[in-house]
Order: structure tokens, then sequence, then C-alpha cells
């Protein structure tokens, strides 16, 4: 939130375009755009008589979303779960060694192409053979998001903190702060907006490997969920599902973003 | 200062030839059962033999479609990108909805889509051009915005129509965020079209991956599995090529 | 005679890059002493900088000898004897993510002097620089001038005996430069500083110091030493005087020269 202090010039560096200045047009313009492609999804299935096998109208979805909450619920849980697990192994293991490369130029030189790699294998096609392995519980699948997510926080996090500008070290070393002091007062948070960026990113792999995984193999979880609507031409509880997920991300990355705008607050 | 190019393809590359043989060699010593790990040499030779045959007509399958669907999907991304920027209404109303299709894996429309265009797999691209659209209008639409105030105050100083401040200040300033959306979408069009492999159909890498598992023909599996990170690893890099070509501004 | 605050004695400085050796420092002798302001001027890259990052323990000479209060230092500083020092930076250097109040307290709180008494100490410092009202502010809401002022409060805080200040002033107006030459006579008046300042503006180092040390570059280092004989507390009068105005003629024509020599 920012403030105007009166009778002092600001040196603004870079300015959002003006937005328009009315906060509640912000909320209400993408709500009324919703309504109104919802409206026309409604109107497109009835008027054009598509049968419901093929797509159900947003009406029958939330129904189906409402009356068979109780079967969809436990599913839900099970990916919130993989979900959960995989992000937090994920981004602790992305910060974590993407602090420490960040130390080492030369590591860092040699080892990011298989990073980008990494980053770039879709690793939903391991999960078979994984499950092979270590069978169909949450194991084969945790690994996989967490393989998918911890490589982009993790280059993310490195540039963070490869980018911290040499005056706020001079300043440390012109104190004789000690290396820990020095890390937490300056190289974390002048690292954070980076990290951020990451986790976000990571959000957002992370789901989509969460449901990735849960498309090969195994009946559980929403992604097993709705291929077996679709399989069984149910489409209107795909749907359902397919919303559900789209709520879970939305929350999770809404969560991610609330974090961020707390803990760089100071930004302009 | 120049960094000459062959110092940064060697240290990646000795890195790989170490790592290779330090795999040959602990899955000979710790006798690994090659259904869960095969020596690397197991799998470059099943990936020599095989190519022809079993692995390179679904390259070729795999590879249209994700590039079809970058194709279309980034120029696509960038004018809607173009247009929005211009009505501060559309911005407002649909930053949030494109932020939802990008944070929603919209891997979960595959199976329905799948459903509709089932029986003709060359459609599968749209599938890719609904993922990579929003991501690359996103980064741009963020790129546009975020532009410095002095440099437009600069153009209008010279009296600039809208469209030559659009073009000379604008849209240059926002090239960098461009091509993260454009990186982005390439990796998310790999996973997307491999997505649509696995859930169906007979044809394509992510196909084969499923195929070989089944048949626990565990070397080819982690061959094509190579062949499909390669696909989304050259796509990455040769959109960073470019942008280090076009981008000549930024370190 | 007293012994000095800070002597530099030969000190050398090279930097050695994959490509080329650049000699930084060249056989650099400064004595500065106590309570006394100096000023250090000289072109761009003429190792100025460099100087008092060195007596800061931030750089290590390549050779020399430092000494702090007739204390030997070869190539390392104690922290205490870096904790009597406070360093104002070119650029005001605030940390963005700590507001004004959290900026000016800073050194104590790597110090580990931090105490109760402390948020006292603030409140002077905030109220004798007028900026009181903002010191719960983050720096990005704040102008040049005013953030520079913040960082010079955070280089007092702690009381530091000695104080380097690397052309604090460089980015502002004139006119608030003038003022802040004012400001820091004032401050100086009162707290008794050894005070190292570094300035490419002539007129500046005139004004200020009561000795200058002319440098070079190709390599860095000393050309002249003048005692500039004004008393304090000085007025802004004087730079009309005839006197001030022969000194800084003699230091232009100084580096003028040098860089005519160069030419040729």
């Amino acid at each position: 939130m920012s403030v105007s202090y009166a009778g002092n010039a600001r040196e603004l560096k870079k300015i959002n375009r003006k937005r328009l200045d009315n906060k509640w047009v912000n909320i209400i313009a993408p709500i009324v755009l919703l309504f109104i492609l919802f409206a026309l999804w409604e109107l497109l299935v009835v008027a054009l008589k598509i049968p419901i096998w093929a797509l159900d109208k947003p009406t029958g979805i939330f129904k189906e979303l409402f009356t068979k909450f109780g079967e969809i619920l436990p599913h839900a849980l099970i990916s919130l779960q993989t979900l959960l697990t995989g992000f937090i192994i994920g981004i602790a293991v992305g910060i974590i060694l993407g602090g420490i490369l960040s130390n080492f130029p030369i590591v860092d030189k040699a080892i990011s192409p298989f990073v980008i790699f990494l980053v770039c294998t879709p690793l939903m096609t391991l999960v078979p053979l994984m499950m092979i392995w270590l069978g169909f519980g949450l194991l084969p699948k945790v690994i996989a998001v967490v393989l998918q997510t911890f490589p982009i926080v993790m280059m993310n996090t490195a540039t963070g903190f490869a980018n911290v500008d040499i005056e706020r070290k001079e300043l440390m070393l012109s104190m004789k702060a000690s290396r820990i002091a020095t890390f937490f007062r300056v190289l974390v948070p002048s690292a954070l907006p980076n990290i951020f960026t990451g986790i976000k990113l990571g959000c957002i792999f992370a789901t989509t490997t969460t449901i990735a995984v849960e498309f090969v193999g195994g009946n559980s979880g929403l992604g097993s969920q709705i291929i077996k609507h679709t399989q069984y031409m149910r489409t209107g509880l795909a749907f359902a599902c397919i919303f559900t997920v789209a709520i879970i991300s939305i929350a999770f990355y809404g969560a991610v973003s609330l974090a961020e705008k707390y803990a760089v607050r100071w930004k302009e | 200062m120049k960094v000459k190019k062959s110092n940064s393809f060697l240290a990646p590359f000795i890195v790989l030839v170490v790592i290779v043989c330090v795999l040959e060699l602990l899955v000979r010593l710790l006798k690994i059962s090659p259904t869960v790990l095969p020596t690397p040499s197991s799998i470059a030779v099943a990936l020599f033999v095989n190519f022809r045959q079993d692995i390179l007509p679904h390259l070729l399958w795999t590879l249209r479609i994700i590039g079809l669907g970058l194709v279309i999907g980034i120029p696509v991304g960038l004018l809607l990108a173009a247009i929005f920027s211009q009505f501060d209404i559309l911005i407002a109303a649909t930053t949030p909805l494109i932020l939802i299709l990008v944070t929603t894996p919209l891997i979960t429309i595959v199976p329905l889509f799948m459903l509709w265009v089932g029986f003709n797999p060359g459609l599968r691209f749209i599938i890719i051009v609904i993922q990579v659209v929003p991501i690359v209008l996103l980064n741009t639409l963020s790129g546009f915005l975020k532009v410095p105030k002095k440099y437009i105050e600069l153009s209008k100083g010279y009296g600039a129509t809208k469209f030559q401040t659009f073009m000379k200040v604008i849209f240059p300033n926002a090239l960098p965020q461009v091509f993260t959306g454009i990186k982005l979408g390439c990796i998310f069009s790999t996973i997307a079209t491999i997505s649509t492999e696995f859930v169906g159909g007979n044809i394509g890498l992510g196909y084969r991956v499923v195929y070989f598992s089944s048949m626990l023909e565990t070397e080819l599996v982690y061959a094509v599995i190579i062949c499909i990170g390669l696909v989304g690893f050259i796509l990455y890099q040769l959109a960073s090529m470019l942008e280090r070509r076009i981008v000549t501004w930024v370190i | 005679m007293s012994a000095a605050k800070i002597k530099m004695e030969k000190i050398n400085k090279v930097f050695k890059t994959k490509r080329q050796t650049i000699v930084a420092l060249s056989d650099i002798d400064i004595e500065v002493g106590e309570k006394e302001f100096i000023a250090i001027v000289g072109p761009s890259g003429c190792g100025k900088s460099t100087i008092i990052r060195i007596i800061n323990d931030i750089i290590k000479p390549t050779s020399g000898d430092i000494y702090i209060d007739g204390n030997k230092f070869g190539k390392k500083v104690p922290r205490e004897v870096v904790r009597k020092m406070g360093f104002i930076f070119q650029q005001p250097n605030l940390l963005p993510w700590l507001t004004v109040r959290g900026n000016i307290e800073l050194p104590l709180k790597v110090f580990g002097e931090y105490n109760s008494a402390s948020k006292d100490k603030t409140d002077v410092l905030l109220e004798m620089m007028g900026l009181k009202e903002y010191q719960n502010a983050y720096p990005s809401a704040l102008s040049g001038g005013m953030t520079q002022r913040v960082g010079v409060l955070r280089a007092m805080i702690h009381n530091p005996e000695i104080l380097l200040m690397d052309e604090p002033f460089g980015a502002l107006d004139e006119k608030l430069r003038e003022q802040m030459d004012i400001k820091l006579l004032e401050i100086w008046e009162r707290l008794q500083q050894t005070i190292v300042f570094i300035t490419h503006n002539i007129v500046e180092a005139v004004l200020l110091a009561s000795k200058i040390y002319v440098m070079n570059t190709n390599p860095g280092r000393i050309v002249e030493k003048i005692e500039v004989d004004f008393p304090y507390p000085r007025d802004p009068e004087i730079l009309i005087d005839p006197k001030f105005i022969a000194y800084t003629n003699r230091i232009v024509s100084l580096i003028g020269e040098l860089h005519l020599k160069e030419i040729k």
C-alpha cells in the first residue's frame, strides 16, 4: 500500500500503467466477464442441443458438483496430499540447493543445462516405471512432483542470490558483519522476490504434475477420476472434478501470492 | 567482456561424461536390475537399434503437434496481448481469468478433449494452443504494462503517435518478459503434448513410453524419455538463442 | 606531535584480472590527525574510493601498512577498530526492505549493541536531519536527497570516531549539496569526528577540509598535499575570498596539467 508523503518529490523508478483507479472495477469486471462466459456456455449447449455426454452445461456441472460432493471430496483430499507434500519438499530442496549453488558459480555453469533438461522433461513419463517398482501409493507420485518442482525453484533462487547488489555486501563488510548476519540481513531479503517467482512457478508445475501422475496410474486422486468419468461419458461429473482442480490450484497460487505480498511489502 | 563459446560447452560436457561413466559403473557394480535402471550403454544401444523403426515416427509426430501448437499459440498470445493492452477495461476484466487459466493445469481438459477429437489425432494441437496462449498472453501483457514512466514521457516529448510509442518503446521494453512467456510456453507445450499421448491414442512419444513400460522394455522407456526431454530442451534452448540475438541489451 | 589518527604508509593496490593487471594505487602516504577534516580529490578512476575502502577493510591492500590510533594493521583490521568507523556511500545504499528507522539502527544491531537507549538515539538523529515523520517509510518512497541523509545518519548512529565519506553529496543538486556541506560542518563542530571526505568537486573540498590530497590516475597516486588555511567555523562567505579562489585554481591547474601531460 503506498502512502504519499506530501512536499517531497517521489523518485518513481517504475510505475504500473495507470490501472482504472476504481478498485471496485478491478474486482467486478472479471466476475462480470466470468458470468458472461458461463452464460454463453449455457446458451450454446442448450441452443445447439449438444448432448450431455459430449459437453454438459454449467448449471448441470454445478449440480453434479454439489450432489456428488461426497464422492469427489476424498479424491480431492488425496490430490491435495500429493500436491502439498511434493510441493513443500520441492521448494525446500529447490531453495536450499539454489542457495548452495549460488556460492559456486563454476558448478552452476556446469550443471545448468542439466537443470534446464530436468525442467523441460515431463516427469510424468517416469511414473509408469516408478509404479512398477514402488507400487501405486503416494510415493511415486510425490517423487515425480518433487522432481518436477525443485529445478525451477532452484534456478530462480540461484539467480536471486547471485544478483545481490555489491553495494549491499560492501555495507555489511564496512561493519565487519559475520557471514551469517550478512546472509540473513542482506542476501535472503535481496533474493526473496526471485525466490517467490520461483515458488509461484513451482506451484504451477506441482499442480500440473500432480494431475498428470494421477492420469497415469492408480485410481485415486482427481486426475484418475477425470479419466474415469470421461471414459464413462459422464462429462458433467468430469467437469465437476476439473472445476475442483481449478479451485484448488487457484487457492494454492493465491495463498503463495499473499505470502509474497507480505514478504516483499517494501517494494514499490 | 566476451565469453568464449567453447568454454560454455566444455564444463557441462565433462559433467555429462562423468555422470554417464559413474552410472555405468554403479549399475554394474551394484548389480541393479535392468528393469529398474539399465546401464547407460544398454540404453544407448537400444536407442540406436530401435530408433528408425520404433521411435522416429513417433518423435516426428510429437514434434509436429508441439510445433503446430507453438507456431499458432505464440503469435496469438502476442496479438491478444497487444490488443488487450489498449483497453484498460479489458485488462481489468481478463487478467484474473487469464491467471486462472495459467495456474490451473490445462491437462485436466485433455481426457475430455481426446474424447471430442479422438478419431482425429491431428487436432490435438488445439489443446497445446489453449495451454500456450494464456502463458504468452499473461507474460507479454505484464511486460507491456510495466514500462518505466520516463520512457513514455520521452516518447511523448517527441510527439510520437500511439503506434510509434508502442513499436519503439513499449514492445522492445517488454521483450525480456515476452521471452519468459515463450520459454515457459515451450516447456508447458511439451508437457501438454505428452499428456495427450499418455491419455489415449497410439501414436506419439508419450504413447511409446506407456507401451514400452507395459512390455517392461525398460531400456527403451528410458531412451524415449530422453528423447522427450531433448525435444523440450532443444525448444527451450532455441528460444534462448533467439532471445540472446534479439534482446542484446540485457546482460 | 600527537600520533596521527589514521596513517597509510606506502599503500599499494593491484587488481589482477585474467586479461590485465591494474595498478590502482601506487605508494600512497596519507596522514590524518585526530579530529581533522581532510579531503581527497582527483579525476575518476584515480583510486580515491579504493583508499577509504582500504581504511575500512572492505578491500585489502596489496602491500603497505595502515595505522589506526598508532596501532599498525597489515592486512587485516580487527572488528573493534572497524567499529570506530562509519562509512557513507556514494549511492545512498539503504537496504530497501528496512524502514528508515530500521536502516539507521542497522549498525547497532550488527554490532550487537542495540538496547533500550538506542531508540532515543535514533530519535535524536532523525530530529537533527528533519526526518522524524518519515521514520517508518521504506526507502522506495523517499527522494534521493532524503535517502542520502538517512545514509549519513546510519553511519553515525554508533558514535564512530572516524567518518569515511565517498562522494556522499555527488548526486545532489547544487543547492542541496551546499546545505548538506554546511550541515556536515555543524555536525563535525559538535561531534568532533575525524573525517576523510572524497569528492570530485574542488570547491566543496576547499570549503570543508583543512588538508587536501590531490590525486591522479594511471597509476593512482598522490600528486600534492595542500593545507587549507582557513579557520573553523567556516562561513559560506569564504567562497568569494581571493585566498579561497587561489586554492581552487591551484588544484584545478594541478589536475588539468596532469591531464595535459597525459594527452601529450
